[in-house]
């Protein structure tokens, strides 16, 4: 069995979501990855969540999450032998992915123009909230501030109130996956041709990409779109659903609701959508919904071919009988986290298993890193150590 | 392009675009950027929906008399591909689909997972025409599971993969609104596992089925919280702009009409910062905001104080003010203001582009561009139908006389049909 990225070496430092995500697809996808962490930790095991929220390095669920299948060094780039060590690892390796703040790595001889000097064929990646140029280069961002500045929040929430991010980090996610296409897209072209690059992934510039619709609206008519009202969700007996049926389900849509004697009609999508704003039918689809558990009415209305959700909450996420049909759910144990069940890679390839591996403790496999990509012997490895550099 | 650049990196690649909507043409889209000959296929009865939307985005607001290739949202999402609408519904069409099979590497298409296996073309099939082939399924669900069948949308997905539940106002019921983020997020994914996938035939000479559930793809995005479920029994609920550790983080107005500056303080030298910013000083002393849980318990009374300074400012200054004082800070744009954006347009983010019939408009760039082997726009969104002669005459090496009868037989064309202008496919 040969997994696509089998013989793939990469080297991931950072501070945040978006590199650590980036790198841990490539991990699943059977890269080797080696995790440079200050000698503190990386940052993300401080932030948790802990079981019964103790804060532990070694426990946190954004940590583990991130950076599952991966080994871990510890290694201080602010002295110069931790420098000397880290190009040391770079030469053994295709692909460098970092989110540090622009200029950070540079400023240490560790950008992508000193790495690149003797390695032709190194593949970089440097992923931060606005690119390695421009004005807002050196601004401070978070997920909240980029999903605004990105043009999304300006899309949620209610227009009598404030704009809202969504819940989560799943702007950073997004860029982490931006970066992981971007840099095997750069790969392909390496290894085929044997030329490298830098690759620049902006946050803000993915968001920006992530929602068309306001943005042809304004180029092409002038029309500036906001947010609008909040629609609710039909309520049932234990939640919500929703229904998103199109032209060619409206059909559908009336006979689940009407019952087989809906009449049939002839009419136009405009005149489908302008109904659905107008709120046809609302008094009869909370008399269908209000005896059915959320999921039993989106199971109806989708076995009726009529496109629904119901709003999972994550008790209901992690119970869903499709991702366990499909084994979504990975089980990994972690020796200070325990067993604990993780997303998988969101897809199958043919004849592929995907393989899970604990993520590392801070610094698990300093060691072993440094025989694989330095002449160190184990005493001048125990004089590193000694000097604060591990 | 000067001739000493390097070649773009999937020159030499041909990719067939079965896909609709968003995810599967934004895939696609990741493969022509990156140099791949991307054919996308739909035909005059089953054109792609977002050339026929009942509310389409047109040049003024005019459908004009060809509105199928006139629309923004067609023409941002097909980019870099050449078109050919070729019926797919009739075996002589699935049979010139398959020559095309034989001739590229990568066939892409998000529709429900019935549809490919009943014009036999699922992956056994497709592999039997050429063994090299990709066949990337870009899934609602995936494959197999009793909801493998059902049809999504942007929006559905968000609501199922656990998004929109904690997306909201803390003190209002749920709202679904969607910015169909699952799409673009799907797409990438997909096209990053199209990558992998053609890394892997380079080592075994073998193409694949990759099986890609969106919604997968976006639960993924919620890890840390799937984790913290089974560590504590937590099912997070709506909490607005506010965060676990940041304090304080909102969404505060600014002066204008409907303007808003956002807000994360994620440290102590950040609320220094904050409080210098917004020219109180004496707040870094004041013992309630202190530290973080002072800051967390006294969020409301902090609010109220930083709208006080915000409200009489512009977004655009409240953001260059705190960002001078090194506190994470970011308008809340809208479309003008990300096309007005000054580091976007320093940036040469966005692509300008001449389509046959919507004329020159701008066109958001990447999340990404490669140091070596610049990505814009060589080849606008195809017209419906432009490429018919191309692939059937140059690529299949048909005659004039036999793509004139194909014509004529219904099987492609360059108009959509009436019922299909009607929006009822």
């Amino acid at each position: 069995m040969t997994r696509p990225l089998d013989g793939v070496v990469v080297v991931e430092a950072g501070e945040g979501i978006t590199a650590a995500y980036c790198t841990q697809i490539m991990a699943v996808l059977g890269a080797e990855v080696v995790k440079v962490e200050p000698p503190g930790g990386d940052h993300t095991r401080r932030l948790g969540p802990f079981p019964n929220d103790l804060p532990d390095p070694e426990r946190s669920g954004l940590f583990l999450h991130l950076n599952h299948n991966k080994r871990s060094i510890t290694l201080d780039l602010d002295t110069a032998t931790g420098q000397d060590l880290f190009r040391s690892i770079v030469r053994g390796v295709g692909i460098v992915v970092e989110d540090f703040a622009p200029g950070h790595l540079d400023e240490r001889g560790l950008g992508y123009e000193a790495l690149s000097q003797d390695h032709e064929s190194l593949v970089m990646t440097s992923v931060t909230p606005f690119g390695q140029s421009g004005p807002y280069r050196d601004y401070r961002a978070t997920e909240l501030t980029l999903f605004a500045l990105g043009g999304l929040a300006n899309l949620v929430g209610s227009i009598s109130r404030e704009p809202l991010k969504f819940g989560g980090s799943p702007a950073l996610h997004a860029a982490g996956v931006s970066a992981f296409s971007a840099t095997l897209m750069a790969l392909y072209l390496a290894e085929e041709a044997g030329v490298g690059q830098h690759v620049d992934v902006s946050v803000m510039e993915g968001l920006a990409a992530s929602h068309f619709q306001d943005l042809a609206e304004y180029d092409y008519h002038g029309l500036v779109r906001r947010r609008g009202e909040l629609r609710t969700p039909i309520p049932c007996q234990d939640g919500f659903v929703s229904f998103a049926y199109q032209a060619q389900q409206y059909a559908d849509f009336r006979r689940l609701i009407l019952g087989d004697g809906a009449p049939e009609e002839d009419i136009d999508a405009a005149t489908i959508e302008q109904r659905r704003r107008e709120g046809e039918l609302d008094t009869e689809i909370l008399v269908w919904s209000y005896d059915k558990t959320k999921e039993q009415a989106y199971r109806l209305a989708q076995e009726a071919h009529v496109p629904a959700a119901y709003l999972a909450d994550m008790s209901d996420v992690v119970a869903s009988p499709q991702y366990a049909a499909r084994e979504y759910f990975v089980e990994i144990d972690h020796p200070k986290a325990g067993a604990l069940r993780y997303p998988g890679l969101p897809a199958k390839l043919t004849d592929v298993d995907w393989e899970y591996a604990s993520a590392p403790l801070l610094g698990q496999h300093t060691n072993e890193i440094l025989k694989q990509f330095t002449d160190l012997t184990d005493d001048e490895i125990a004089e590193v150590t000694a000097a604060g550099v591990l | 392009m000067a001739s000493n650049a390097p070649r773009l990196p999937l020159e030499g690649i041909r990719v067939l675009d079965l896909g609709m909507f968003w995810a599967g043409p934004y895939a696609a889209k990741w493969l022509g950027d990156a140099g791949a000959e991307v054919i996308k296929i739909e035909s005059t009865s089953h054109p792609d929906n977002l050339r026929i939307l009942a509310r389409g985005v047109y040049p003024d607001g005019e459908p004009g008399e060809r509105p199928w290739n006139r629309s923004g949202m067609i023409n941002e999402r097909n980019r870099n591909k050449r078109g050919i609408a070729l019926e797919m519904g009739q075996p002589e069409g699935r049979d010139l689909f398959r020559q095309l099979v034989a001739i590229s590497d990568v066939v892409v298409e998000n529709f429900s997972n019935r549809v490919m296996a009943r014009w036999e073309l699922d992956y056994p099939r497709l592999r039997e025409i050429n063994p090299r082939i990709i066949l990337a399924s870009v899934y609602s669900q995936g494959a197999a599971g009793p909801e493998s069948g059902y049809v999504s949308f942007g929006g559905t997905l968000e609501q199922l993969a656990g998004i929109t539940y904690i997306t909201g106002y803390p003190d209002e019921m749920p709202g679904v609104m969607s910015v169909q983020l699952p799409d673009p997020v799907g797409g990438t994914m997909a096209a990053g596992l199209i990558f992998a996938a053609l890394r892997q035939r380079r080592l075994t000479g073998e193409g694949t089925h990759i099986d890609f559930s969106q919604r997968e793809n976006v639960t993924a995005l919620l890890g840390d919280m799937v984790l913290d479920y089974q560590m504590n029994g937590r099912v997070p609920e709506r909490r607005g702009n506010r965060d676990r550790h940041n304090a304080p983080q909102g969404a505060y107005r600014c002066e204008g009409d409907d303007a808003w500056v956002t807000i994360a303080v994620e440290n102590d030298e950040q609320w220094a910062g904050l409080c210098h910013a917004i020219e109180q000083p004496e707040l870094v002393d004041d013992e309630r905001f202190a530290s973080v849980l002072g800051r967390h318990e006294h969020h409301d009374a902090l609010d109220v104080i930083i709208t006080l300074w915000t409200e009489t400012r512009g977004k655009h200054a409240a953001m260059t003010t705190l960002q001078r004082h090194r506190v994470p800070a970011g308008a809340v744009y809208d479309a003008s203001d990300l096309y007005a954006d000054e580091h976007l347009r320093e940036r040469d983010y966005w692509d300008e582009v001449e389509d046959p019939d919507a004329g020159n408009h701008l066109y958001p760039g990447r999340p990404m561009r490669l140091s070596k082997t610049p990505l814009g726009t060589r080849r606008a969104t195809p017209t419906l139908g432009q490429d018919n002669e191309y692939v059937f005459g140059e690529l299949l090496g048909m005659s004039a006389e036999e793509v004139t009868g194909l014509n004529k037989r219904g099987l492609i064309g360059s108009e959509p049909t009436d019922a299909a202008r009607r929006g009822r496919l």
